[in-house]
């Protein structure tokens, strides 16, 4: 059997090489999902993580838990009670404490502390009997520690001499310690002699340089006096501590950060959450998880990461299975002849079904060698997006094998052999006569039947009617880490889906009208092509729905792609207003000004300002810069009736030429320029410009006069009334957003209207004296190098800086953004090489399928000029059709559903409204390949027709 | 009317040489008439009947259709006399599968540029085989006969001057054959046109005005009917 299936592939090997085509670039982005999310995933933990870190001083990897350990009264004074426990000794409560978190601790350490005990007048006179010491015990300290004077403790236990103990560095300098000196503590009393107990300091250590084991450095142990494991027993067997406080138990541990990977972070957070709950209820516990809150990020991020790469993936995929579909049943509607054949003689179901088995077995198994490697290309080409259709050379993604891949590779290979194998089936039932009588029936499409055009446009569009009525509550939802509805974003795909079908109950009726309207006059070459494509519209349906499929999809992942990348790249220079803005350090008269506010007295903050003039070094680097002043202030309407008194509001003081020059502004937020209002401003010394938001909210309007009383630093409003005068109303205002948006607890929007005025930035200095502004730069070309060198040299200090270049490369670097743009760009490379493949291939075979018809023609007198006409109109009226209508539902789908994308990427406040972007350039690649496609197609199809011989034609019809 | 003289029709043999599908062949149809070309199957009628009916070209010798010299005619000379003047019937029915009876024959009349009312002269046609009532049915709704019917109504109807039919009775049974042939004969009688069929059935010979037999690629009998040989006295 084998062998029959080898020949019958390679008798068909153009089909072959396609199927195999199809199933390479399924089977490769099937696995490419797995290959690339939990590699980036890894890369997201980690930053996340070191976000983390770097905000909070301790090691994200440690957890701390710190108990107090009462004594139990029911059970006697021996027995430390902890949690529900009993413990006989603190050592089995650590035990209790140790957790598995699925990955080897680098450090693990216990810290053990009797209660804090004041010293005994007779040894320390200089003491107070407040000063206390604990006396401690630390697990390895010998191990983590150097010995900068004395000896470490002996391990001989003598009666009445003092407990050998050492000290860390740091408390020796505290406590004005020595080595030798000895300690007599009054609520550590020997058990037998009821003595206090004496310790005498034998050396003084500090930590190893380095030493991961050092989570907290030894300033932490300024009251403790550390005894050797031996003399810890000892200390439990034969001392009593009498002291109030309860004995103090931490263990710590300390995890390996960098191990940290999507596989285990399931386990730590389970671990992590379940000491959280095993210890919520005691008050007595205090628990540090350095990890919990980068777990918490990660895995919002991770959801979202997921279900975006599922959801741009799915089109394509699916696309690709229309592909493998469309192809094998192709393959399979020129062997049905040959299957009845066998059937009729003999030839049992089972045996076919297996010949077909056999086939898609081979294909699959070929596919899935060729496709991993494919996956891992796609995989890294998703790594390395920047932009749509736009790679830079990072370093390769760490790949992991990871079980995922086995279910994908499985899923994906058993889906195409279905697709394969399926029709087969219902092939297979039918003998020669049966088959004939078959051929003859005109059937209806099941999804024709089912309405399932319209059925999928209007679940499709009501998907999108729902999302508009709840955008702000869903906006904010997935602002605050919920999950998107994936209908939601599934329903582009549903409505393009929809659309095409329709397309196809409609190009027919069409082409119809226009074959009745002209039947009488149509030339024969174009009657004949008419009515081809009218009758059989059924066959070329599919070709039809795929060419539509593939061109709105393509349209689709382009505008969405250029949408996003646009949106975002604006969004953030909306929001950071300039290229460069930087906040020097002012001196001022602060800790004056904090001490006699204290004191009940106000004075004003005075500032010295820096020298502004000192940036013209760097006019070389710089092709504009202003300063701008930021603060907040309290309004009051002059009039006659008091419009609104005491509105809070943000203020910005510019100058509005350098303003101008140096901040971008997006052309159609505005009915007029921006550079309008600038120069309404530069015209007014007192002049103000006034939020849309606030103008609306208290009824301001150009013309009113308006007492400013600003803010200082300290939130006080102790300057001078200044009076302005409002000159226009703005609706958008870079570095402002208009709208804050929140998710309440009651999972309800809040919303709130930000205020806001701009003011001339000399006529705000003058009124409340110079006060520290920012400086805005817009930077020449792209290099910001030069600026960062420059507050290097002058060693200027900082109080705030912003990179816009810098946080872009940030935010594109972010898996979300670089795998939509990956996969986007893999999708649009697909469906344009699917859209070729599947256009030729479907051409070419129906071309040869009407060997004989063409023979008839050129038989009945048709020059080959005329049989050339004819397929040029077929292609005009069906191809070019299924193009226009592709590119229009491309169109119209990326209007209605880009919007909807913003909700992922764009959540919560918005400074600038979304606006979808299309761009020619994208358009007119997709266009030109699909132009070079038909070119080629019909290029092959005339030379094809060319070459036919009428009399071979006729006698392979005969045949 | 169409006259075939020294025709070889000469194919190259893969494995080197040549092979001759047809060798100095001579035949001579007459207008008017039904002429059977008779062989067994490979005897080179088929090959002789593309030749004479400008749908193959000879590799030596020279046609004559009417005053012309099918020879020398270009390839769109050649379109022309197939479109207007030339009907054909093939062996397996090649209707056109995406068009109705009516359309089919309707097609040879536009191709043929027919300049009267179209639709009465298909419909006379398809009357003529009779098919009338089935003239709105696709060609794969019809059965073989039927088909055949159509195929002699297509080729009839722009009333060319000579029909060609390859075979037309091979997939029919012997009585559908008959009435085929008996359409052929009215056909001569009422439309007064050239009939010339390529058969290997013995029961149709007797209905041919003139006969050849080919076997091998040469002609090895002609033969005249006997109301024809007062016509013919040369022959």
């Amino acid at each position: 059997m084998k062998k029959f299936v080898l020949e019958k592939m390679l008798h068909k090997k153009w089909m072959c090489i396609c199927l195999l085509l199809g199933n390479i670039l399924l089977i490769g982005i099937a696995v490419s999902n797995p290959m690339y999310y939990h590699a980036a995933l890894n890369r997201t933990l980690q930053s996340d993580l070191e976000e983390v870190e770097l905000k909070d001083v301790r090691n994200v990897g440690e957890v701390e838990v710190l108990g107090r350990l009462g004594k139990n009264k029911e059970s006697g004074l021996t027995n430390y009670c902890f949690l529900d426990g009993d413990y006989e000794d603190p050592k089995q409560v650590c035990d209790a404490l140790q957790t598995d978190y699925g990955i080897k601790a680098m450090e693990k350490c216990s810290y053990y502390s009797f209660p804090a005990s004041s010293i005994g007048n007779m040894t320390l006179a200089e003491y107070s009997s407040t000063d206390k010491f604990a006396v401690s015990y630390l697990t390895d300290l010998k191990e983590h520690s150097n010995l900068l004077s004395g000896e470490w403790w002996g391990d001989s236990i003598e009666a009445n001499q003092p407990v050998p103990c050492v000290v860390a560095e740091s408390t020796m300098m505290k406590r004005e310690l020595m080595v030798g000196q000895q300690i007599t503590l009054d609520q550590v009393v020997d058990k037998d002699s009821k003595q206090p107990v004496t310790f005498e300091i034998v050396g003084v250590f500090s930590e190893k340089e380095g030493d991961s084991y050092w989570m907290e450095d030894t300033s932490q142990y300024n009251n403790e006096i550390f005894v050797s494991e031996k003399m810890f027993q000892h200390c439990l067997e034969q001392i009593r501590f009498e002291g109030g406080n309860d004995t103090i138990v931490r263990f710590h541990t300390l995890l390996d950060s960098s191990s940290f990977t999507d596989f285990n972070y399931k386990k730590l957070r389970d671990s992590s959450q379940q000491l959280k709950k095993q210890f919520s209820s005691d008050p007595a516990i205090r628990l540090h998880t350095g990890f919990d809150e980068a777990l918490k990020t990660y895995s919002v991020n991770r959801g979202s990461i997921r279900m975006v790469m599922l959801i741009l993936q799915v089109p394509v995929l699916l696309l690709l299975a229309i592909f493998i579909y469309m192809v094998s049943k192709q393959m399979l509607s020129m062997e049905e002849n040959e299957i009845a054949m066998l059937k009729s003689r003999g030839g049992s179901r089972r045996q076919i079904v297996c010949v077909y088995l056999l086939q898609s077995a081979m294909i699959s198994g070929f596919s899935t060698l060729m496709g991993i490697p494919v996956g891992m290309l796609f995989a890294n080409l998703i790594g390395s997006a920047s932009s749509f259709l736009q790679f830079v050379g990072r370093k390769t993604l760490h790949i992991m094998f990871s079980w995922d891949i086995v279910w994908y590779l499985l899923v994906a290979n058993l889906f195409s052999i279905a697709v394969m194998v399926l029709p087969v089936i219902s092939v297979s039932r039918m003998t020669i006569v049966e088959y004939k009588q078959e051929q003859k029936k005109e059937k209806k499409p099941l999804w024709k039947k089912l309405f399932l055009d319209i059925v999928l446009l209007g679940v499709s569009l009501y998907i999108y009617y729902n999302y508009t009525q709840q955008k702000e509550y869903l906006s904010a939802k997935i602002a605050a880490g919920g999950n998107v509805d994936c209908l939601l974003l599934l329903s582009s795909s549903l409505f393009i889906l929809g659309c095409g079908l329709l397309a196809l109950r409609i190009i027919p009726r069409i082409v119809w009208l226009v074959f009745t309207i002209g039947k009488r006059f149509w030339k024969p070459e174009w009657y004949a092509s008419f009515l081809q494509i009218i009758r059989t519209s059924s066959k070329q349906q599919f070709i039809s729905l795929f060419l539509i499929m593939t061109i709105s999809l393509g349209i689709f992942d382009a505008v969405t792609a250029s949408t996003i990348n646009q949106n975002q790249e604006e969004e953030l220079k909306f929001e950071k207003g300039a290229d460069i803005s930087l906040m020097e350090k002012w001196e001022s008269n602060l800790p004056m000004v904090l001490r006699s506010h204290s004191n009940g007295v106000d004075i004003k903050l005075q500032y010295s300002e820096p020298d502004y003039e000192k940036y013209e070094a760097l006019s070389n680097d710089v092709e504009a810069m202003t300063r701008v002043f930021r603060s907040w202030a309290k309004l009051d309407v002059i009039a006659e009736t008091s419009k609104a008194i005491d509105v809070d509001a943000q203020v910005l003081g510019i100058e509005p030429k350098g303003f101008g020059e140096c901040c971008w502004f997006r052309d159609d937020l505005e009915k007029k320029h921006w550079y309008h209002y600038l120069n309404l401003l530069a015209e007014q010394y007192n002049g103000l410009l006034v939020s849309q938001t606030l103008s609306e909210k208290y009824g301001i309007e150009v013309g009113d006069e308006v007492n400013i009383s600003y803010e200082d630093a300290l939130g006080r409003h102790i300057f001078e009334y200044s009076i302005g005068k409002v000159v226009g109303i703005i609706n958008y205002w870079p570095t402002f957003a208009n709208e804050t948006m929140t998710l309440t607890e009651q999972e309800t929007v809040e919303k709130q209207q930000n205020c806001y005025i701009i003011g001339n930035f000399d006529c705000i200095m003058s009124s409340i004296e110079v006060q520290p502004y920012s400086v805005y730069m817009k930077t020449k070309g792209d290099n910001v190098q030069p600026i960062y060198d420059w507050v290097k040299d002058n060693n200027i200090k900082l109080e705030a800086f912003s990179d816009t270049s810098n946080e872009l490369l940030k935010e594109k670097n972010e898996p979300l953004y670089q795998c939509t743009n990956g996969l986007l760009t893999i999708s649009f490379l697909v469906v344009i090489l699917l859209c070729t493949t599947g256009f030729l291939i479907y051409w070419i075979l129906s071309i040869r399928s009407r060997e004989l018809l063409f023979g008839i023609y050129r038989a009945m007198g048709m020059s080959r000029r005329e049989v050339k006409k004819m397929l040029i109109n077929e292609q005009i009226f069906s191809t070019l059709f299924s193009i226009l209508v592709g590119a229009l539902v491309g169109y119209v789908t990326s209007l209605i559903f880009v919007p909807v994308m913003e909700i992922v990427y764009l959540p919560g406040s918005r400074y600038i409204p979304l606006r979808t972007v299309v761009k020619l350039a994208d358009l007119l690649q997709l266009g030109g390949v699909i132009f070079l496609m038909v070119v080629i197609c019909v290029v092959v199809l005339m030379k094809l027709v060319s070459r036919m011989n009428i009399s071979q034609a006729l006698k392979l019809g005969e045949d | 009317m169409i006259k075939a003289e020294h025709i070889d029709k000469i194919y190259p043999v893969p494995s080197g040489g040549e092979f001759y599908a047809l060798r100095d062949v001579n035949v001579d149809i007459p207008r008017g008439k039904l002429t059977i070309l008779k062989g067994r199957s490979g005897s080179g009628k088929t090959t002789l009947l593309n030749i004479i009916s400008a749908l193959d070209e000879s590799s030596n010798g020279v046609v004559h259709f009417d005053e012309d010299n099918l020879t020398q005619m270009t390839e769109k000379e050649k379109e022309q006399l197939r479109r207007y003047q030339i009907g054909f019937i093939f062996q397996a029915v090649a209707l056109i599968p995406i068009m109705t009876a009516y359309e089919n024959v309707d097609y040879a009349l536009r191709l043929a540029g027919y300049k009267g009312d179209r639709k009465k002269r298909a419909e006379e046609c398809l009357k003529k085989v009779g098919l009338a009532e089935r003239m709105h049915h696709l060609p794969a709704q019809l059965s073989g006969g039927e088909q055949q019917r159509v195929a002699i109504a297509r080729a009839i109807a722009h009333q060319p001057k000579v029909i060609f039919a390859d075979e037309p009775t091979a997939a029919l049974d012997t009585m559908t054959a008959l009435r085929v042939v008996k359409i052929f004969k009215d056909l001569i009688a009422q439309e007064e046109c050239t009939i010339v069929m390529t058969t290997h059935s013995a029961d149709l010979m007797e209905a041919a005005d003139v006969l050849y037999e080919l076997s091998d690629g040469r002609v090895i009998q002609k033969v005249v009917s006997e109301a024809d040989k007062s016509d013919q006295p040369s022959a």
